[in-house]
């Protein structure tokens, strides 16, 4: 440890100024440096080939006109081919968007953006429903594939993602007079379990507000689960708190 | 075009002349050599020259050349990773003794420039910097600011804090 002040420091400091470069080498390393040229290095990134080609072509009036030509046939080439305009401007639209949202998307964006797929894909489901009847194959196919994101979803997420889910196909359940929640099939087990799961532990989060015959149906619930009965348990626990559905 | 080239020249001598020294005690306090710190120097108005013979703009020359300066050194210990980077103080004491610059050829001064030319080593980049030319250079606080690409206000506030840097290193 070395000890000095303040002021000593900043005087050793002010006393390095008297370093100087070796004078001959000062006026050789000028007369070094100012020898060399330099060329400009032909740029060939394709941004600079582009950019330089259009500053030559504005400059002369009659290529700029053919490029602008060239421009307004290959735009209305595409229009053409693509059908209407204002369809190209919405598929851009989605496209410049859907590109916004993959880049700054957070995971909990990212997420979100899963679950509403998913209700939306039903929903349309619903919608169809009420006019043909026919959708029990499809929402199966939705139904998988929602309990596959169910999986990897982070389990705060779980039972609302669930609860979801079962509420809209229950819609849709009552919209096409047929049965698709069958309680045997295991991807409506997986929904029933997360759903009663939460459940349990919200109410038993609460127990201590719960009356003794709620108490006495909160077990009988728990014991179901426990047996894999979810649906069961869910029945039970809806008596408890009726917004189980 | 002949005009157009001695102005240039014109242009490149008079940053030469009012960087060079500051530029290159900049690097030599860095790298502890003198013929390296000579190397890096050169390198650093080569790059200036080819800046200005390609009409390139430069704005604020101050901080162009001690940006160059710190990009230059950064290269070199990257090319000499391997290499030891024990800062040489006997060379820095031993170069301010040759200049007769009424350095005693005591123990205890030797120490205190070895000290404080370790301590500017550890700085952190920009306050080292800073704490250079306004100290070293007795540069205003004005220049100090425009070298660093800061308002005044934030250079005051770096110096003061890479002196409190350069006391803590000192003390520990």
């Amino acid at each position: 440890m070395l000890k000095m002040n303040e002021y000593k420091v900043i005087k050793k400091l002010e006393s390095m100024k008297k370093i100087k470069p070796n004078s001959d080498w000062v006026s050789f390393s000028k007369q070094n440096i100012v020898s060399k040229t330099f060329e400009e290095e032909p740029s060939t990134s394709l941004r600079d080939v582009v950019i330089k080609s259009f500053g030559i072509a504005f400059n002369r009036p009659k290529l700029a006109l053919a490029y602008s030509f060239l421009i307004c046939l290959l735009f209305g080439t595409i229009i053409l081919v693509n059908g209407s305009y204002g369809n190209n401007l919405a598929q851009l639209a989605s496209v410049i968007t859907g590109t916004k949202i993959e880049e700054v998307a957070t995971p909990e964006e990212k997420l979100l953006a899963v679950i509403e797929d998913t209700e939306l894909k039903i929903d349309e489901l619903i919608a169809e429903s009420k006019e043909n009847g026919e959708s029990q194959v499809e929402t199966k196919k939705i139904l998988a594939d929602a309990s596959e994101k169910l999986k990897s979803l982070p389990a705060d997420q779980k039972a609302r993602f669930a609860g979801t889910v079962v509420a809209k196909v229950k819609t849709l359940e009552k919209n096409s007079n047929a049965v698709i929640m069958n309680e045997t099939e295991p991807v409506v087990q997986e929904f029933y379990q997360v759903i009663a799961e939460n459940e349990i532990n919200e109410i038993e989060s609460n127990e201590k507000n719960l009356t003794d015959e709620k108490k006495v149906i909160l077990k009988k619930a728990k014991d179901f689960f426990d047996v894999k009965k979810y649906g069961e348990a869910l029945e039970e626990l809806y008596k408890i708190q009726p917004s189980v559905n | 075009m002949i005009e157009q080239q001695k102005y240039k020249e014109q242009f490149f001598s008079q940053l030469y002349e009012e960087y060079l020294e500051r530029i290159y005690r900049f690097i030599y306090f860095k790298v502890s050599s003198e013929s390296i710190a000579q190397d890096l120097t050169s390198e650093v108005f080569t790059r200036l020259w080819k800046q200005i013979s390609l009409n390139k703009e430069v704005k604020n020359p101050s901080a162009f050349l001690f940006k160059l300066a710190r990009n230059i050194i950064i290269d070199y210990y990257r090319a000499h990773d391997k290499e030891k980077r024990n800062t040489n103080i006997d060379s820095i004491v031993s170069t301010l003794e040759d200049k007769k610059q009424n350095i005693h050829n005591d123990a205890q001064i030797k120490e205190e420039y070895a000290a404080v030319t370790c301590a500017m080593d550890k700085m952190k980049e920009e306050y080292r910097q800073a704490v250079h030319l306004y100290y070293v250079e007795q540069e205003p606080i004005i220049e100090v600011a425009k070298s660093l690409g800061k308002s005044q206000g934030a250079a005051r506030v770096i110096i003061s804090r890479g002196m409190k840097q350069l006391r803590q290193i000192l003390e520990s």
